[in-house]
């Protein structure tokens, strides 16, 4: 068996049990909140992803950077495979943030600061997966999504301090007067944290992979209409 | 159990492998196409 295939089983093991940890210390470890009952244990799984999220675009920033610094292909495959993955997860973040708003706001959406900022982050992370199979040539597509994924990665840090620079509902968990949460709740928090981690690794690695074989089918093709003509 | 915290883990433990699928399922059809050109 080759090293990567190794690495890449051994990566979806430890990230296999890390989520199923998560989850047991979700529903078996972390108390029930008293204001808000069960529906807050979404809250573990929901910052988790927000920070996937958040992290596979700040990927993409640097793939960006990386791409224009060097025009290597592996920065702009490294950009877009983490902008598909981090768009999921953020995807989910929305999803499961409304779920957990109904029954605590009493309505799944509100047009406040960071719920705006959220979804226009996920409209422009929407266009930039769908822009990358756009009919321009590779290198200025690539040129173009390094420099959009750059300018869109400013939605992240708008986002993380809308709700401490402006009137919200929006709880914050980590202020300067640290978390205000219980430990048994931060270790089910880091844990889960960590084990989305490990998920996001997994599914990046996948997604470059099949990336590179893109390539590697399109090389092929361009070798096989030069012989046939 | 409130049915919001059971829709949202469905969420959370089904997108993922979801997403794992779609890329395996993806590499599989691009390895396909890359067997027929390589036998070719």
């Amino acid at each position: 068996m080759g090293q990567k295939r190794l690495v890449d089983r051994a990566l979806v093991g430890v990230s296999g049990v890390a989520f199923l940890v998560a989850l047991g210390m979700v529903f078996f470890y972390a108390p029930r909140e008293a204001t808000m009952g069960e529906v807050q244990r979404i809250f573990y799984f929901h910052v988790a992803s927000a920070w996937v999220g958040f992290f596979g675009f700040f990927v993409t920033f640097v793939g960006g950077i990386g791409y224009l610094a060097t025009n290597h292909r592996r920065w702009d495959i490294l950009a877009f495979s983490s902008a598909e993955v981090g768009l999921v997860y953020i995807s989910m973040t929305l999803v499961t943030g409304m779920l957990w708003a109904k029954p605590v706001w009493g309505t799944y959406w509100t047009w406040e600061p960071r719920l705006t900022i959220s979804a226009v982050q996920w409209l422009l992370y929407v266009a930039y997966v769908m822009l990358r199979g756009s009919v321009l040539s590779p290198e200025r597509e690539a040129r173009f999504a390094a420099v959009y994924g750059i300018a869109a990665f400013v939605t992240v840090p708008l986002s993380w301090f809308a709700i401490r620079w402006w009137r919200t509902i929006h709880p914050v968990i980590v202020s300067g007067e640290g978390m205000a949460l219980t430990p048994k709740m931060i270790h089910t928090l880091l844990v889960s944290v960590a084990a989305f981690t490990l998920v996001y690794a997994t599914l990046l690695r996948q997604r470059i992979a099949l990336e590179h074989e893109r390539d590697r089918l399109a090389a092929l093709r361009l070798q096989d209409e030069a012989t046939a003509s | 159990m409130p049915v919001y915290l059971l829709v949202a883990y469905i969420i959370f433990c089904v997108t993922p492998l979801g997403l794992a699928f779609s890329i395996a399922a993806r590499r599989r059809k691009v390895e396909r196409e890359i067997a027929a050109l390589t036998k070719k």
